[in-house]
C-alpha cells in the first residue's frame, strides 16, 4: 500500500509530467491500436459470411481445398454427410461474385450468395426483415453494407444489371472479401450464375460448399470426413476463415506489425521507468536507509507505471475511435471492445513486467550506505 | 549522559570493527579496529578529517553496511549476522536517521513524510498522520503540516527529517551533519531539538559532523583519523569541553 501511496502521490504532484508522459506512450499505443483495428477490420471484412452462418464445419471439393469461391460441391454431397451420426445438420450455399446497384444507382462490386433453406446455410440473424422464403423469387436479404449503409427493405435491387430483386430484410457484418453480400434463394441464385458466368448452365441444385452443424468437436469431425472422403476437403469454421484469400497474409504480416509496435511501446515504458528510477535515486537511497524495502519502491514504480499506461491507453483508445469515424469507408478499420480490451490488457501486463523487470536490478542494488555523505576514504 | 549523568543502558556497541573495501586490486581500510560504545542518554559526536572514516563508522552503526571484520551490536543484535531484509527491518523501527541533505519525499507534505516511516513499520496511514502531526507541532512546524518540502526552509526541512527519524520510537538516533547547509541560528535550533531527542527515553545518539559548534552538543567526541579512533594520552577521549559552541 505505501508503494501504491507514494506512486499516487507523485503523480497528484506533478500532473502535467505524468500527462506528458502519458501522451508520449499513447502515440505509439495508437500505432498499435489502428493497425489493430485495421487488420481485424480487413479480417472481418473478408469473412462475414463465414461468421453469419450458424455452421461450425465446412466442407469443400478437394480441389477448392477450403475457399469457398472455387468449391464446386452440389447438394447432393450433402445426404450423404446428414447420415453420419456426428453431423447434426447441413446446408448448401454457393458464392458468385457480381454487381449490384440499388434504385438505379451506380453498381458496386457484391457477392451473391445462393443459399439452402437449412440452419447451417442461413445467417442467424436478420436486422431487419427476413430472409427470402424457400421457392419464393425475385427476393434477397441485403448486407447493410450495400450502398453505403442506405439501403432499405423494400428497396429494389438490380444484379449484374439483369435481374431485379426485392429487397425482404437486411443482415449484418456478413461481407465477403470486402464485398457486401447478397442472399438469394436457389432460383435466383441460379439465374444470376447463368448470366453472370456465361458458360454455367441452370444448376438445379446450389453449387458451392456444404456447411455442417457437428455434434462432436467440429475438428474431429472435420478429420474423419477427410479420412472417409478423399474427394472432399474439410475444415472448421475457424480453418475456412484461414483459407479466405488474403486472410492470413493479412492476419500475419499486420500482427507482426502489432507485436513490433506493442515491444516498442513496452521497451518505451520500460525505459522511462528506468530513467525514474535512476532520476530519484539518492531519494529512492536514503528511503532505503531509512528502512524502506527494495519491494516497497518497486511496488511504487510499477503502480506509477501501470497508470500511466492505463492513462496512454484511454488517449490513445479516444483517437483510435476518432481516427475510425474520420476515416473514409474504404479504409475498413473496426476498434472494437475486444480489440481495445485485448491489445490494452496484453499491453498492459507486459509493460508493467517490463518496467519491473528493468527497475527492480538498479533498485535491489541501490546501497543505503550512499545515503551518508563522505566517500570510503 | 542521563539527567543524573549516570550512564543508560548499553544501546549499541562496536568490538574492533574494521570496514575495508574493495577498489579495483587496491582494498582500501575506512574503518580499523574501532571500539566503541554508546549508552541511553547519550550523545556521542564523530568528528575528523574528510576520508577518515566517520560516515563509514556511522553507516556500520546504523546497519546500512555490515563490517568486514569485528561486530556491531544494536541490543541483542549483531548487526554482521543480519540478512538484507532483516537489517532494512531492523533499520526502519529501531534506527533513526537524519541525513545531510534532509531526503525528504518530494511529492509528499511534511506531515506524510513524516507519517511515511510509520506506514514502513506497518502502523496505520491515520495513526501515523495522527502520530505525525504531534511530532512537528513538538517540532514547531504547527503552520507547515501540509506544505511540500520544496516549500520549507532548510531548517525546516531537516526538522520535519528529524520527526520522521523519531516517529517510530528508534532506539538510536543516528545524524550525517545535520546541519551542513544550514546558517547557525538554524543550526542551533535543529541540534538542539536533536541533542534533545538523542537523550530522550533511553534512546542513544551518535552525529557525525566536522562543525565544532555541533559537536559541542554532544557528551562525548569521538575523533577519527586515518579510519581509526584517536585516544589522547591516558586512553581519555577528547571532551566537550575541548569545543567552543561557537
Amino acid at each position: 500500500m505505501t508503494g501504491a501511496r507514494l506512486a499516487l502521490a507523485e503523480l497528484r504532484a506533478r500532473p502535467g509530467r505524468a500527462t506528458l508522459t502519458s501522451v508520449g506512450l499513447a502515440l505509439v499505443l495508437l500505432l498499435a491500436l489502428s493497425v489493430t483495428a485495421l487488420a481485424d477490420g480487413l479480417v472481418r471484412g473478408s469473412t462475414g459470411v463465414l461468421r453469419a452462418l450458424d455452421a461450425d464445419v465446412v466442407v469443400t471439393d478437394e480441389a477448392a481445398n477450403h475457399q469457398l469461391l472455387r468449391s464446386r460441391l452440389v447438394g447432393a454431397e450433402r445426404t450423404a454427410l446428414l447420415m453420419r451420426p456426428d453431423v447434426a445438420t447441413a446446408g448448401q450455399i454457393g458464392l458468385v461474385p457480381t454487381s449490384a446497384s440499388v434504385g438505379g444507382g451506380a453498381p458496386e462490386r457484391v457477392t451473391a450468395v445462393g443459399f439452402s433453406p437449412d440452419a447451417p446455410a442461413m445467417p442467424r440473424d436478420t436486422v431487419d426483415g427476413r430472409l427470402p422464403r424457400p421457392g419464393e423469387p425475385g427476393s434477397a436479404a441485403v448486407d447493410v453494407a450495400l450502398a453505403g449503409g442506405d439501403v432499405v427493405v423494400g428497396d429494389t435491387l438490380s444484379l449484374a444489371g439483369e435481374r431485379e430483386v426485392e429487397v425482404v430484410g437486411l443482415v449484418d457484418d456478413a461481407s465477403f472479401l470486402q464485398q457486401p453480400t447478397v442472399w438469394l434463394g436457389q432460383h435466383d441464385w441460379a439465374r444470376l450464375r447463368q448470366a453472370v458466368q456465361r458458360d454455367a448452365d441452370y444448376a438445379e441444385q446450389l453449387v458451392g460448399a456444404t456447411v455442417l452443424q457437428s455434434t462432436e468437436h467440429p475438428e474431429a469431425v472435420a478429420t474423419a470426413i477427410t479420412e472417409e472422403h478423399d474427394e472432399l476437403a474439410v475444415t472448421t469454421r475457424e480453418g475456412a476463415v484461414a483459407a479466405v484469400p488474403g486472410v492470413s497474409a493479412q492476419q500475419v504480416t499486420l500482427g507482426a506489425v502489432v507485436a513490433v509496435t506493442l515491444a516498442v511501446a513496452v521497451g518505451l515504458a520500460a525505459l522511462i521507468g528506468v530513467l525514474q528510477v535512476l532520476e530519484r535515486r539518492a531519494l529512492l537511497t536514503a528511503l532505503r536507509a531509512v528502512g524502506a524495502p527494495a519491494r516497497t519502491l518497486l511496488a511504487s514504480v510499477a503502480v506509477r507505471g501501470v497508470l500511466l499506461w492505463v492513462g496512454a491507453l484511454i488517449v490513445s483508445t479516444a483517437a483510435t475511435v476518432i481516427l475510425a469515424t474520420v476515416a473514409p469507408p474504404s479504409v475498413p478499420m473496426e476498434v472494437r471492445p475486444v480489440i481495445v480490451a485485448s491489445v490494452g490488457g496484453i499491453s498492459l501486463v507486459a509493460a508493467t513486467l517490463g518496467v519491473t523487470a528493468a527497475a527492480w536490478p538498479i533498485l535491489s542494488r541501490l546501497d543505503p550506505q550512499d545515503a551518508v555523505a563522505e566517500e570510503p576514504l | 549522559m542521563s539527567e543524573t549523568g549516570v550512564p543508560g543502558d548499553l544501546v549499541i556497541r562496536a568490538d574492533r570493527v574494521t570496514k575495508v573495501y574493495e577498489d579495483g586490486e587496491r582494498q582500501v581500510t575506512a574503518v580499523d579496529g574501532v571500539d566503541l560504545s554508546v549508552h541511553a542518554g547519550e550523545l556521542v559526536a564523530l568528528v575528523g578529517p574528510s576520508g577518515s572514516g566517520k560516515s563509514t563508522l556511522l553507516a556500520l552503526l546504523g546497519a546500512l553496511t555490515v563490517p568486514t571484520r569485528g561486530a556491531v551490536r544494536l541490543g541483542d543484535w549483531d548487526l554482521g549476522t543480519l540478512s538484507e531484509a532483516s537489517r532494512t527491518r531492523l533499520r526502519a523501527r529501531h534506527i533513526g536517521f537524519v541525513f545531510q541533505a534532509a531526503n525528504l519525499v518530494p511529492y509528499l507534505t511534511a506531515r506524510d513524510n513524516v507519517a511515511l516511516a510509520g506506514e514502513l513499520v506497518g502502523a496505520s496511514r491515520r495513526a501515523s498522520r495522527r502520530e505525525a502531526e504531534g511530532l512537528l507541532v513538538e517540532m514547531g512546524l504547527a503552520d507547515r503540516l501540509g506544505h511540500l518540502p520544496g516549500a520549507l526552509s532548510g531548517g525546516e526541512r531537516q526538522r520535519v527529517a528529524l520527526a520522521r527519524a523519531l516517529l517510530v520510537g528508534p532506539r538510536l538516533l543516528l545524524a550525517d551533519e545535520p546541519t551542513a547547509s544550514l546558517d547557525s541560528d538554524r543550526a542551533e535550533q535543529v541540534m538542539g531539538l536533536l541533542a534533545g531527542a538523542a537523550r530522550a527515553e533511553g534512546r542513544a545518539g551518535v552525529v557525525v559532523t566536522h562543525d565544532p559548534a555541533v559537536a559541542a552538543w554532544a557528551d562525548r567526541v569521538l575523533w577519527l583519523h586515518d579510519s581509526r579512533l584517536v585516544v589522547p594520552d591516558g586512553g581519555e577521549e577528547r571532551t566537550v569541553g575541548e569545543f567552543s559552541r561557537g
